[in-house]
């Protein structure tokens, strides 16, 4: 085995060893938290080094095939879920609740075939890496908002006591996701607007409605009525988390699915 | 009554699904893109101008102000962008003027066509291909402008911009057999663009009129070698074959055929290039509306967050950890100051 495929390998056996010990440490109500830190550095140096590896043997970033794209994104949101791990201590236990999440996302990479390709023309550009460094912190914000969704929703079942009443009260969560959902608003509009000045130079046209360009406005959209929902109808946190619900399977559908099943419209991934 | 209906949030809660029936309208190809959205743009522009003359909520809050007049702004700017802009494309052999564009796709209502006020010359063109796939094109073009002339490389990423005009690689690229026509009074000389070789490969025949008849001519490129190894070339060896009514002729350059109303010669085979042509004069307009939102509002934003911790006092865990994520949580205090998330 070479030393990216290696690296890969060790990068994910840390992620699910350290995602499993969080998952106990919430259940067992033990302080596991250093260690589920140091495993998950450890996973995310080492997923650097096999997507930097490939890199300088292929010569160009992680940008275009779905095994690229999944493992780029497995990297931005194990990276997003440790700064928020690492940041925001009050909301530890929230682990089991994003990390099955973050298992079927590493699962999917492990089905794709690790193929080479090569990269558009298109693609020799800095707003590649704008529009794509957005792209993430925009999904990592809004994975760490839905998992308190489900948190809020889940407060309504007893049998979710034992992991929900580690974490604070849902007024504070729900003000978190809110807050996290307006970040991830900046980071979309960041991103569409970084999209059509790569569009405008690459294909003459900074917006032409193709599908993938129309889901994302759909998924800003979204997130702009669900800030205005909560100004609108602030006692309803339930159905806010609901619609945050909502929000983030229409924005996975148009990052992982879209691109995937109608690749000739939008050039940019093809 | 009305203005406070007007300003309300239902009402932009109604605008923004309203913005959503428009978009399944264009996803479902029911309607353009400008008809579809025109309602809810309409709606939600209303909204967001009683809005700001109403609502003491905005008002109170510079940032929030600044944030909300630019999208109001940015509706006024798309909409009015909407009504001026072009979108088109053209192709151009080696050698040839840029004599306005080849044909339209989509213009506004108010578009004029300024295209005569500058001028460009077709030089050559290089492209790469990577396993038979176009990879990088590199396109020169000499640009005259009062007197002066210059020569300009069209990149991938590096369009060329005249008077507002952007002119962008397209990715289509093909052959232009050229012919000359003379007939007792006149000679004419014409090239005809063979559909766009990457997209057509085994389709290289074009039906056209002779100018001047009623002749129909059917012509088609055969050569049988690969010309997109490594760059788009010219096959050394190929037939340009010619029907008109029943009769086929096979060509090599230089080859004439007689017909009843002149004399049809195969003068050269060119090489042409296509462009995307698009003008949108707001464009950086709109750029720098979409900047000073998302900056006002990261400010906002910023200001506000600074003011509240979102962990609200006494919210801790009600099963709290043994552990130190129980003492985070518990410990508010630190946590309003150091984690304002
Ligand atoms: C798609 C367009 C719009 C977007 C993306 C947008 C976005 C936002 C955002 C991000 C906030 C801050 C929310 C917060 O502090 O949590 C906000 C606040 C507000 N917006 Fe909008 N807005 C839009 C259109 C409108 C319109 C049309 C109105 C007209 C009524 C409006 C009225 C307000 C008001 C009154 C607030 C202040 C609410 C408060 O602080 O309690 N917005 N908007």
């Amino acid at each position: 085995m070479n030393a990216e495929l290696l690296s890969l390998w060790a990068a994910l056996i840390g992620y699910v060893v350290a995602g499993t010990i969080a998952i106990f440490g919430a259940v067992f109500r033990k302080s596991p938290e250093k260690t589920v830190l140091l495993i998950l550095l450890c996973g995310v140096l080492l997923h650097t080094l096999a997507l930097g590896l490939r890199w300088v043997r292929l010569g160009y970033g992680p940008f275009t095939n779905m095994y690229e794209i999944l493992s780029s994104n497995v990297w931005s949101l194990f990276v997003f879920f440790l700064l928020i791990y690492w940041r925001i201590k009050a909301i530890r236990p929230l682990s089991p609740f994003i990390i099955p999440f973050l298992f079927m996302m590493l699962a999917w990479l492990m089905m794709v075939p690790a193929m080479d390709t090569s990269l558009p023309p298109t693609y020799d550009t800095i707003w590649l890496y704008v529009h794509i460094g957005f792209g993430k912190i925009f999904f990592g914000a809004l994975m760490i908002a839905t998992g308190l969704a489900v948190v809020i929703l889940c407060r309504e079942f007893e049998f979710f006591n034992r992991l929900t009443n580690a974490l604070p009260g849902s007024g504070s969560l729900d003000e978190l996701a809110s807050r996290m959902i307006l970040l991830a608003l900046v980071f979309d509009s960041l991103m569409l607007v970084a999209g059509g000045i790569w569009a405008q130079d690459a294909w003459g046209r900074y917006w032409a409605w193709d599908p993938l360009e129309t889901w994302s406005f759909v998924t800003w959209l979204s997130l702009g009525f669900l800030v205005h929902f909560r100004i609108t109808f602030p006692r309803l946190p339930w159905v806010y988390a609901t619609l945050t619900l909502c929000v983030f399977v229409v924005s996975f559908m148009t990052f992982f699915g879209l691109p995937f099943i109608n690749t000739i419209p939008h050039k940019g991934a093809v | 009554m009305i203005l406070h209906t007007l300003s309300s949030l239902k009402t932009t809660l109604l605008a923004l699904a309203v913005l959503g029936v428009g978009i399944a309208i264009i996803l479902g190809d029911i309607a353009s893109s400008t008809t579809a959205l025109a309602p809810a743009l309409s709606l939600l522009f209303i909204n967001l101008l009683v809005a700001i003359f109403v609502s003491e909520k905005i008002k109170r809050d510079f940032w929030l102000l600044v944030f909300h007049l630019s999208l109001l702004i940015l509706i006024i700017l798309v909409s009015a962008s909407r009504l001026i802009y072009m979108k088109g494309w053209v192709e151009l052999t080696e050698g040839q003027y840029f004599d306005g564009v080849s044909g339209i796709l989509h213009q506004g209502p108010l578009y004029k066509d300024q295209t005569d006020q500058f001028r460009f010359q077709q030089l050559d063109f290089y492209t790469t291909f990577q396993t038979e796939v176009l990879d990088k094109t590199y396109s020169r073009v000499r640009v005259s402008q009062e007197e002066r002339s210059e020569d300009v490389i069209i990149r991938d990423q590096l369009p060329l911009v005249l008077n507002g005009y952007r002119f962008s690689i397209s990715s289509h690229l093909g052959f232009a057999p050229t012919f000359s026509w003379q007939t007792d009074s006149e000679i004419n000389l014409g090239e005809v663009y063979l559909p766009s070789y990457l997209y057509n490969s085994t389709g290289q025949a074009l039906e056209w009129n002779l100018p001047g008849t009623n002749l129909s001519i059917w012509t088609m490129l055969d050569f049988d070698e690969n010309v997109v190894s490594e760059f788009f070339k010219k096959p050394d060896s190929f037939t340009v074959i010619v029907r008109v009514e029943d009769q086929r002729y096979e060509m090599k350059i230089g080859d004439t055929i007689k017909l009843s109303e002149g004399r049809l010669t195969l003068t050269k085979l060119k090489h042409w290039i296509g462009y995307e042509v698009f003008y949108e004069p707001l464009m950086a307009w709109i750029l720098a509306v979409c900047i000073t939102a998302i900056v006002s509002l990261s400010i906002f934003l910023w200001n506000k967050w600074g003011r509240q911790s979102w962990l609200k006092p006494g919210d801790e865990p009600t099963a709290p950890l043994s552990t130190s994520s129980a003492q985070a949580a518990s410990s508010t205090r630190t946590l309003v100051k150091k984690e304002t998330f």
